[in-house]
């Protein structure tokens, strides 16, 4: 089963994406912030697709995204950012970093598993 | 142009005068020839017939007659002159007059005759020498003028020139007719392409076919095709026309709707490019818009946050990472421009949906569609609608406040000293969220999450929402970034607040209402002298609210919540016991109650089948009541739903690393802030915020909280609080402590 880590410090988030992603078949891994997340995509070689919060505690989203990429084991692991409509700077430096996008809250529950599973179906196979 | 026409008359001409120069050189050398032996025949006679004449005088010895002999000889015609030799050479006679030119060339004997030029005059002269008896007498010569056969010569010549030409010439001449007749077809048939080439739309008529041969047949073959031809290109003709016309018709069409369009519309190419045609709310909004500009750095003049979104977007379609409706939906909504406030939304042009639609003439198929390698719908163009909605934005805002005034307004008529107690509690928060007068981010939280329920229940709309904008971004952003949602509660608040104030007056909180039944208790109390203490204890408790009021409220709070739910089928039974309570103490304890009663409609009330199943009634219950047991005062609320699930909870408070997982710590993690039963956030509970903050509350007055619930069977909860000073039981009771009774 395809495992999808969502990195938030907002329980509430996590739990909304983590229902609408195992409704479309996916399992779901929880990180509260970016240390976290970082830490489980370390130990976790079946993470599929990482979706990430912007302001974290300890470590924050940027970060995370930064310091994930930067191993060359990650270069294909689709990461998507979850953020509010407020600052484009951020994104920018996300998508600089190597995530492949970003979703806006509140998202479309539908939606955010059609981009789940289209950047999951097109990752390129790694050997 | 040489015309075979003219090469064929050059030919003729050439050979006309070829043929003339043979026949001149045959026919000259002809007649010289008869003409020179006549003349020689001639010359040789007439010397014959002198020197037959001179013969006998010759051998006589008579030089005489000679002389008369050879002067005799000068009658003859074109005779010059004419001597007499004698076989030695000598000079015997001679007609020259005065004296025999001694340069004169003699004539050789060997031959007939001899041309010369006489010395002097330089005339060309023919000397014919005939011997007398057979030279032994000597030899006559004679002189012949050679001019008048020179000169009929010439003239033979001229004629013979003049007929050879005239005939050639004639010749050629009828030649040239016949040739010209003959090309005359190749003539027309050059014309008519000639004619054609410069002007192909010209009109064409069939050329005359005057003979069966090649050329004949070439026209035939002529005629055919260019009639053909114009008869395809007059249809061609029409069909463009037609097309032309109709195209014009749509383009008039589509102008006329693009023209009239409320609504901005504009395509931008998959490299951000705009396209010049945009319909002229665009013009008039943003200025004309220039083909080919990046419309992100174009529309980025006006509203650079846009702009920047719009590239970003764009970006994002182009690396085709997402599936492009989830990138297009995340291009930017909404467009700032000089005070006004546009909404724009996003339609994906493939080059499965852009081909143009039937023309009305009914004959135009659609062009055969792209094959696309993998057979998906490739996006071509972007289709922005951009649509002002700015006077929407500002009615529906003026709509909204109004009818949140009136709502305000009905509820103030209703209970206004619930309103006024929310708005002082409100106020109170607003000072707090304002000037930072919060001991932590959890506590920020709590205020805010308050005044969203209270808001609420008061139905103050924008508040509420303004305040749920600003939870959601507490729960996104953290505590940093918090600026433009607090900025939209303040602005929320600051609008409101002066009209409420507005509708109260300003002396509203300094009256103090007393109901008929408590005067009349009163009064008779006074009436049958009662204690003064006791009717003072009276009097006092009319500045205390009876809890029966508060009750009321709180079941107007539970249908609305009901409502917003779409639970409202929900049954309320108020036990309030005739107590009261002091308002502004209780105040934060009801303030917060409000989440326990959210939770009670949220989390309470399962569906209709759900509860049929479970053999409860059909209409859920929520039983709220206010009582004295023993020295407590005692606020309760109950409902008949589903209970509190504790396994999930606690499953939820650990993994959210909350809770130690004590099993006696259970009641406190309902409590624990950021912990909720709920699945969803919904925007009347589930934050996990609410029932924390009431339990504070309660401790805050020295109460306690008692949750009882099981798996199926509801919830209820008690908060006890102490019976003192601030709660009254009702006169009833407080006569009956002073020993009196109450009635007679």
């Amino acid at each position: 089963m395809r495992t999808i880590l969502i990195v938030d410090d907002s329980a509430a988030v996590r739990q909304h994406v983590a229902m609408v992603l195992r409704r479309a078949g996916f399992q779901l891994a929880e990180a509260a912030n970016g240390q976290e997340g970082l830490d489980m995509v370390d130990s976790n070689r079946d993470i599929d697709l990482v979706i990430c919060d912007i302001n974290m505690p300890k470590m924050n989203g940027l970060e995370m995204v930064e310091k994930v990429k930067g191993k060359p084991e990650n270069k294909t692991l689709p990461i998507l950012m979850l953020t509010t409509e407020g600052d484009i700077s951020l994104i920018k430096r996300a998508k600089l970093a190597g995530a492949v996008g970003w979703i806006v809250k509140p998202f479309n529950a539908a939606r955010l598993a059609e981009t789940v599973i289209h950047l999951i179906d097109s990752r390129p196979v790694t050997g | 142009m040489k015309s075979i026409f003219a090469k064929l008359m050059t030919l003729q001409l050439l050979c006309a005068v070829l043929a003339t120069a043979i026949l001149w050189t045959l026919s000259e050398r002809s007649f010289k020839d008869s003409m020179s032996s006549g003349f020689v025949a001639n010359g040789q006679t007439v010397a014959e017939s002198i020197a037959n004449s001179v013969e006998r005088h010759l051998a006589n010895r008579d030089l005489t007659s000679v002389q008369s002999a050879l002067d005799a000889s000068l009658k003859i015609p074109d005779v010059e002159w004419a001597y007499v030799t004698a076989p030695d050479g000598q000079v015997l006679a001679d007609t020259f007059v005065p004296d025999f030119p001694q340069a004169l060339p003699r004539s050789d004997t060997g031959k007939s005759w001899l041309a010369i030029r006489m010395p002097g005059t330089n005339k060309p002269v023919a000397i014919f020498t005939h011997p007398a008896l057979a030279g032994i007498a000597g030899s006559v010569h004679v002189g012949f003028s050679q001019e008048g056969l020179l000169a009929s010569m010439a003239r033979m010549k001229v004629l013979l020139l003049t007929t050879v030409a005239v005939v050639i010439f004639l010749l050629t001449a009828i030649v040239g007719l016949v040739t010209r007749r003959v090309i005359a077809p190749v003539r027309a048939l050059t014309r008519a392409s000639s004619a054609l080439a410069d002007d192909l739309t010209g009109e064409f008529q069939a050329l005359p076919v005057s003979s069966a041969d090649e050329i004949g047949m070439l026209t035939a073959s002529f005629n055919r095709m260019t009639l053909e031809r114009q008869g395809y290109r007059k249809n061609l003709e029409a069909r463009v026309l037609e097309r032309t016309e109709a195209l014009r018709e749509n383009q008039r069409d589509m102008r006329m709707i693009l023209n009239n369009l409320e609504q901005g519309l504009v395509t931008v190419n998959m490299d951000g490019q705009m396209s010049s045609e945009a319909s002229r709310a665009v013009a008039v909004w943003f200025g004309a818009p220039a083909g080919g500009q990046n419309f992100a750095a174009w529309i980025g003049q006006r509203d650079a946050n846009f702009g920047d979104w719009f590239g970003l977007g764009l970006e994002t379609m182009q690396e085709g990472l997402l599936p492009a409706e989830m990138a297009l939906s995340q291009l930017p909504g909404r467009l700032q421009d000089g005070g006004k406030t546009y909404s724009v939304h996003y339609q994906l042009i493939t080059n499965e949906n852009n081909e143009p639609g039937e023309i009305s003439s009914g004959e135009c198929t659609a062009a055969p569609r792209v094959p696309v390698a993998d057979g998906k719908a490739r996006p071509e163009k972007i289709l922005v609608i951009i649509t002002d909605i700015t006077t929407i934005l500002s009615k529906d805002a003026a709509e909204r406040h109004q009818s949140e005034l009136l709502q305000l307004f009905l509820h103030l008529t209703h209970d206004k000293p619930g309103v006024l107690e929310f708005l002082a509690e409100a106020d109170e928060i607003m000072k707090a969220l304002r000037n930072g007068q919060y001991d932590s981010f959890v506590h920020r939280k709590r205020l805010v999450h308050t005044l969203k329920g209270n808001a609420a229940i008061f139905e103050m709309v924008s508040v509420s929402t303004a305040c749920h904008e600003l939870e959601n971004a507490m729960a996104e952003e953290g505590e940093q970034g918090l600026e433009p949602a607090m900025a939209a509660l303040n602005h929320a608040w600051n609008r409101i607040r002066p009209e409420i104030q507005h509708l109260i007056g300003e002396t509203s909180q300094t009256s103090i209402e007393i109901e008929p039944d408590d005067y009349e208790c009163i009064h008779r109390a006074l009436r049958d002298r009662i204690d003064a203490s006791v009717v003072t204890r009276m009097l006092e408790s009319c500045r205390l609210e009876p809890t029966g009021r508060r009750l009321a409220r709180i079941e107007q709070q539970i249908m609305a919540l009901a409502e917003r739910t779409g639970k409202s089928n929900v049954s309320v039974a108020l036990e309030p016991n005739d107590l009261r309570a002091d308002r502004s103490r209780f105040a934060p304890f009801w303030s917060e109650f409000i989440h326990v009663l959210r939770n009670a409609v949220d989390h309470g009330i399962e569906d209709r089948d759900v509860r049929l199943k479970a053999g409860k009634p059909e209409r859920p219950l929520i039983r709220v009541a206010t009582a004295i047991d023993g020295d407590r005062f005692v606020v309760t609320i109950e409902d008949d739903g589903p209970g509190v699930d504790w396994e999930r909870l606690l499953d939820k408070a650990e993994k959210s690393g909350l809770a130690s997982g004590e099993d006696g710590a259970a009641l406190k993690r309902e409590f624990i802030p950021g912990v909720s039963s709920k699945e969803t956030v919904t925007e009347v509970s589930g934050r996990g915020i609410g029932m924390a903050a009431v339990a504070d509350a309660c401790r805050a007055l020295g109460g306690t909280m008692d949750v009882k619930s099981q798996w199926g069977a509801g919830v209820r909860i008690d908060f006890r609080f102490p019976k003192d000073d601030a709660v009254y039981e009702g006169h009833n009771v407080t006569l009956q402590s002073a020993m009196i009774p109450a009635t007679k």
